[in-house]
């Protein structure tokens, strides 16, 4: 048996080990973390230029063009292009906060101090949670223990994690800003658009196994129904595209669904295929197209 | 201290245990090709088995939807067992034209998968019951009038269903840069479905699959804009204006 002292001993040296490498995670290259896949032998010029637009953007208030273009830093005026070519997943945040500030300003009667602070909401505000999220606090070596307790660490740059975190902050930000009316007309139309997403979404996963199962009409009404409420449920958000391309996969349906919806053959057929949910907040970042225009409403 | 001594030899082994897989998982000459790109992890007999109750539910479907005659059953499977045997024997061949090339060798890996790649396409794309098959000219020839119409009106709510999803899914991504509210979506919906969507009608199998994001995405961008501004207020009409003038927006970057 190990004695308790030992325990202790071995948390702590190990506290002490993760501390040290949350240090020199801290220390080494942050700005790699952003990119997510950006290489060693990228230039130290290159990160630090990344940085500026990623960190210390903020968008302009003049021009023709005031919707593509950033202020950086000091004042060198950049193309809006920048952030969604050097930052997929600053851009996604940016993208999804000015969408939702959109939904704020059109379904709740704003007094002139809330369009100020929902206002301020803005690419700045969106990067530095971004960079607090991306770059948690420092640890002494109690932290350590306690990651070590919790288990495997998780890469700080992680998009699947850190998207998902980004947009819970931003939807917090927002929510604090209305009254318990707004509140409630903000809510429902949000609830109105998850429905319809999740609707979509339970369409297209329902012709993925039409594709291979031959099924009945009455059996892909009930499947979408089912799957409409196991998506909307769990809040899942897959990417749905990528089972629209590959034809040999499909998700991980919760197997009471398919047993409930689909013949004893039609699960046989089945159990040849790859599955696999994957997270649109995992893929949708990777998938940015620089070629295309940024486009924003209210910009 | 025999505990402390296991909690080594442990953690030594967590570090060492992903390079003893890692190194295991060398392809060599011994590798079946055929089994390695085709068979999805299964052995041949499971492989065999999923791909033969698949092409089973397809005529099970079309017995139970268009009430079969015997005769008509029996030439419609046996059609499919013919290109099921088809395809089987190809695999052979290709198996046999494979069998030691050296999966380490960039240049017998590349002829490997010049011999195998038909097979695949086969069987990731169209399936084996593509329009060359047996199994859909017999259909074609062994149906009635009336049982093709009503085989082609349930293969049209199949193509239907995933046209609607996938139109929506792509007013979902348009929404993340210009979000809509419930009204207004209602009525772009009412909109997109007031033009009849036939585009994409020729094609089959993977490749109709592959293009129904582009083709849906097509969709938004051809919407009437007059009538669209009737919907949108100036600030989204604008957006949108600023979205469409960009003719490469395609199938997966918004």
């Amino acid at each position: 048996m190990i004695q308790f002292r030992e325990l202790v001993v071995l948390l702590v040296f190990t506290g002490l080990l993760q501390a040290s490498t949350f240090a020199q995670e801290e220390t080494e290259a942050p700005v790699a973390k952003v990119q997510g896949d950006a290489s060693e032998e990228e230039s130290q010029d290159e990160l630090e230029g990344f940085e500026d637009v990623a960190i210390g953007a903020s968008l302009t208030d003049g021009g023709d063009n005031v919707d593509e273009k950033v202020q950086v830093g000091g004042g060198a005026v950049q193309d809006f292009a920048q952030l969604q070519e050097n930052d997929p997943m600053g851009f996604i945040a940016v993208r999804f906060c000015e969408a939702r500030k959109a939904i704020a300003r059109r379904v709740c009667d704003l007094d002139a101090k809330q369009v100020k602070s929902i206002a301020a909401l803005d690419q700045t505000w969106v990067t530095t949670e971004m960079k607090k999220k991306l770059n948690p606090p420092k640890g002494g070596f109690i932290r350590g223990i306690v990651q070590v307790l919790k288990g495997p660490v998780e890469p700080a740059g992680d998009p699947s994690k850190v998207l998902p975190k980004m947009k819970k902050v931003i939807e917090s930000a927002i929510l604090e800003e209305l009254n318990e009316e707004q509140l409630k007309a903000y809510d429902k139309e949000l609830d109105a658009a998850r429905r319809f997403q999740y609707e979509a979404h339970a369409g297209i996963l329902t012709s993925v196994l039409d594709r291979h199962l031959f099924l009945s009409a009455e059996q892909r009404e009930k499947l979408q129904t089912a799957i409409f409420d196991w998506l909307y449920k769990s809040k899942k958000e897959l990417y749905w595209q990528f089972y629209l391309q590959n034809n040999n996969y499909i998700p991980q349906f919760p197997s009471k669904l398919l047993t409930e919806h689909l013949t004893e053959a039609q699960r046989t057929a089945l159990k040849g295929m790859q599955t696999w949910n994957y997270d649109a907040a995992e893929m949708e970042w990777q998938m940015v197209n620089n070629q295309i225009e940024f486009v924003i409403v209210d910009q | 201290m025999i505990a402390r001594f296991h909690l080594i030899i442990l953690s030594f082994a967590c570090l060492v245990f992903p390079a003893t897989i890692a190194s295991a998982q060398v392809f060599g000459r011994d590798q079946d090709i055929v089994a390695m790109y085709l068979f999805q992890g299964q052995d041949e007999a499971g492989f065999k088995r999923s791909l033969s109750s698949r092409l089973n539910l397809r005529l099970d479907r079309i017995k139970s939807l268009l009430e079969l005659s015997e005769r008509q059953s029996m030439k419609i499977e046996l059609a499919l067992k013919g290109d099921l045997s088809r395809f089987y024997r190809a695999m052979e061949r290709v198996r046999a034209k494979t069998k030691g090339l050296d999966m380490q060798n960039q240049k017998e890996m590349n002829e490997a998968w010049q011999l195998v790649s038909p097979l695949y396409t086969k069987i990731m794309g169209a399936g084996i019951l593509d329009d060359k098959s047996l199994f859909v000219k017999v259909l074609d020839g062994a149906l009635t009038e009336e049982q093709l119409e009503r085989y082609d009106k349930y293969l049209e709510e199949r193509r239907k269903m995933l046209d609607d999803a996938v139109t929506r899914a792509a007013l979902v991504e348009l929404e993340k840069s210009i979000p809509l509210l419930s009204d207004q979506r209602a009525k772009v919906i009412e909109l997109l479905e007031s033009k009849p969507f036939n585009e994409n009608k020729h094609l089959v199998g993977v490749q109709r699959w592959q293009m129904a994001l582009q083709h849906a995405t097509n969709r938004l961008i051809a919407l009437d804009q007059t009538k669209l501004a009737e919907i949108l207020d100036e600030s989204q009409l604008a957006a949108f204006r600023k979205f469409t003038k960009n003719k490469n927006r395609g199938a997966l970057g918004w």
